[in-house]
């Protein structure tokens, strides 16, 4: 998906206040209509969604598993846009429902718009401090809406936790072909769960679309296959194959090919990269780590010697931490190891 | 000969101008969209009006005139008025009127007149609009064979010439007394400046084009054209020295070669999603500054095919990087 081809057409907010003993879905505050838009507003929408999405979203589709009335409504918009409001009153209190306690209250935003030519919904759940309230804005013929422009301005103003966003298109006639981005900007790298299970299976209804064991083998086997193709120096090839290799090994939940590349290939060799992976159809976007079907090939590193055939073998961390390579035309012998030998032992 | 007019009354033959008038109207407004249109993608900057003869001008011209048949012989009963910037670019637009239109005739004022004789300036087209923009196919309106066989006139001025017609207007018909023969002088003087004026900008943008150092941002200038086709907002060339020297040297090939051989093959893959992108900033007063540059179309380009050298070298001095990572969310890249 072609995130820079999403355009923001009609926006409607909702207040979603935390499930607790203390609330009821009374509390909700619904929107009767789209807020007011302008240009300006559209693109802020467009650009914060995009910017969450390209950085930490995830591939999603349909889960016929979940109950979620989430994918059912998103249908029923997609193909009616008149069916906005109140299609998104009830997300608004399938968010409530869904949410734990813990959970902070929050703005839904539901926004219809167009991705690649087609329409689709964006869907945000904005998380605002307790003490505050969007304007609400009263409506001529009665009934009332959210000013979007005030919530720009909380959103700038730090006043709103950024962020769980999702964007979904349906190419098909049925919700088998439900498909999009989801993204939680609040739980970074760190959580066991990248997209909190909350928002993505029990509200969005969804699942990410490659297993996770599958998109992690996948990105580590196109990887390696690059390395090996299309990169010429055999210092330039064990430095990457190492750092592939302290990718798979660190001690983080997710993978993004893109950051991967920024932190350890060199910048003329970016592009190439990318471009090797997209057409490999291996996972460009943000991959949920489970090294499940790759556990052997990921624990040891092996470097086997041009003339001698000698082969060094070991866990990656401790061939990044106690070996050097260095280039051949470089004064330093190509393969160097800083450490004492500790045992010497016959073989055979 | 006598005048139409003469022989019935000048009532009947206004009526009978009003009656046909409106298709006169529609086809003034059918070339003025095609031609507002095909002058954009062809990288013209160029100002397009048009406007349907007035009753009573047309009447006027009968009677001025003495024509027999007023009804087939006034030619300018659809008008349509382009001006461009540079007498240079007068040319151009006769190139996009051939693909729209047969041209009967053409009439470059200054080959009328002596050489030392001065007057009014440009060139001016008898048009017979081709069946293709009369069609619903030709993309703008519906089906109209109504104006099959209609003509047009068009004029075409730099803009020093518009101002010189504008005004010799003024001061040349709408006195209601003849002017002294010094104040003619004057005028006359006024026309030759006209003249001096175009030429001289023609001559100075020659010498100026064969500067060594024109070449980058000769980049810039020819980016112009391909911006057109998304924005009519006028570049900033002195924002545009701020990166296009640094953008032009990410590739490598003579600046010469950059738009023909990177940008115009990005624009042809990424036509429709550009348009919605300018359409969707167009009035949106906070977009990027650097979106109605010319170096957009470089900044994109890299974006898309090598996000990486483009960032690295990004001219962090001049330009803050928030500039390019805003680029970069447009466009749908994470850098």
């Amino acid at each position: 998906m072609d995130l820079g081809t999403f355009f923001v057409d009609q926006i409607v907010v909702h207040d979603v206040p935390r499930n607790s003993t203390s609330t009821t879905p009374e509390d909700i505050t619904y929107s009767d209509a789209p807020s007011e838009l302008n240009a300006e507003l559209r693109n802020f929408f467009k650009e914060k969604t995009t910017q969450s999405l390209g950085r930490h979203g995830y591939a999603v589709e349909h889960d016929p598993e979940q109950s979620s009335p989430v994918p059912g409504l998103t249908q029923a918009i997609l193909a009616d846009p008149a069916e906005l409001v109140p299609a998104s009153c009830d997300i608004a209190r399938h968010l409530y429902d869904s949410q734990p306690a813990v959970s902070n209250p929050g703005l839904l935003v539901a926004m219809l718009g167009r991705l690649e030519g087609g329409a689709c919904l964006g869907i945000l759940k904005l998380e605002r401090e307790d003490a505050i309230r969007v304007e609400e804005t009263a409506l001529p013929g009665g009934g009332k809406t959210f000013s979007v422009a005030h919530l720009r301005d909380l959103m700038l103003g730090k006043h709103t936790r950024l962020f769980k966003a999702s964007i979904f298109r349906l190419p098909g006639a049925d919700l088998a072909s439900l498909e999009g981005f989801a993204s939680d900007d609040q739980r970074g790298y760190n959580p066991t769960t990248e997209v909190a299970t909350f928002f993505l299976a029990r509200f969005l209804g969804a699942r990410l679309r490659t297993a996770p064991d599958v998109a992690t083998k996948t990105f580590f086997e196109v990887t390696q296959s690059w390395i090996e193709s299309k990169v010429d120096q055999p210092e330039k090839k064990a430095r990457y194959e190492i750092a592939l290799l302290g990718e798979m090994n660190r001690q983080a939940p997710a993978i993004s090919p893109n950051a991967f590349a920024n932190e350890n290939l060199e910048v003329g060799d970016r592009q190439g990269y990318r471009d090797f992976l997209a057409e490999a159809e291996a996972p460009t976007a943000s991959i949920e780590k489970d090294l499940k079907l790759i556990s052997a090939k990921v624990s040891r590193l092996s470097m086997r010697f041009a003339e001698s055939k000698l082969k060094l073998t070991g866990p990656p961390d401790d061939i990044d931490k106690f070996v050097t390579v260095n280039p051949e035309d470089s004064e330093a012998a190509p393969v160097e190891i800083h450490d004492r030998i500790d045992e010497i032992s016959g073989g055979g | 000969m006598r005048s139409a007019v003469a022989d019935s009354s000048y009532t009947e033959l206004a009526e009978a101008y009003e009656e046909e008038r409106p298709r006169f109207e529609a086809l003034a407004e059918r070339l003025n969209a095609v031609l507002t249109r095909d002058l954009r993608a062809a990288g013209v900057y160029s100002e397009v009006s048009s406007r349907a003869k007035e009753i009573g001008s047309f009447v006027k011209k009968a009677l001025r005139e003495g024509y027999a048949d007023p009804l087939a012989e006034i030619g300018d009963k659809a008008g349509v008025r382009v001006i461009v910037p540079y007498l240079e670019d007068v040319r151009r637009v006769e190139d996009v009127v051939e693909g729209i239109c047969t041209v009967e005739d053409r009439e470059q004022k200054l080959d009328a007149l002596a050489y030392d004789e001065l007057g009014y300036l440009g060139v001016h087209l008898e048009l017979a609009p081709k069946p293709e923009i009369l069609s619903a196919r030709g993309g703008v309106g519906p089906d109209a064979p109504e104006l099959a066989g209609l003509r047009a006139e068009l004029q075409v001025h730099s803009k020093a010439q518009s101002a010189w017609a504008v005004v010799s207007h003024d001061l040349l018909y709408k006195p209601p007394v003849e002017s002294p023969e010094d104040a003619k002088r004057a005028i006359t003087r006024l026309v030759a400046l006209v003249e001096l004026f175009d030429g001289e900008v023609d001559r100075l943008r020659k010498v100026i084009e064969s500067d060594p150092d024109y070449a980058e941002m000769a980049v810039a200038a020819e980016l112009d054209d391909r911006l057109l086709r998304f924005t009519s907002r006028a570049p900033d060339r002195k924002l545009s020295l701020l990166s296009v020297p640094y953008l032009v040297h990410l590739y490598e090939c003579p600046p010469g070669e950059v738009v023909s051989l990177y940008v115009d093959p990005f624009l042809e893959g990424n036509r429709q999603k550009l348009s919605d992108i300018y359409e969707a900033y167009a009035d949106d007063p906070t977009a990027n500054p650097l979106l109605t540059q010319p170096e957009a179309l470089l900044i994109f380009e890299r974006l898309q095919n090598d996000r990486d050298r483009l960032r690295e070298g990004w001219p962090v001095d001049d330009l803050s990087l928030e500039l390019l990572e805003n680029m970069a969310l447009i466009i749908g890249v994470d850098i």
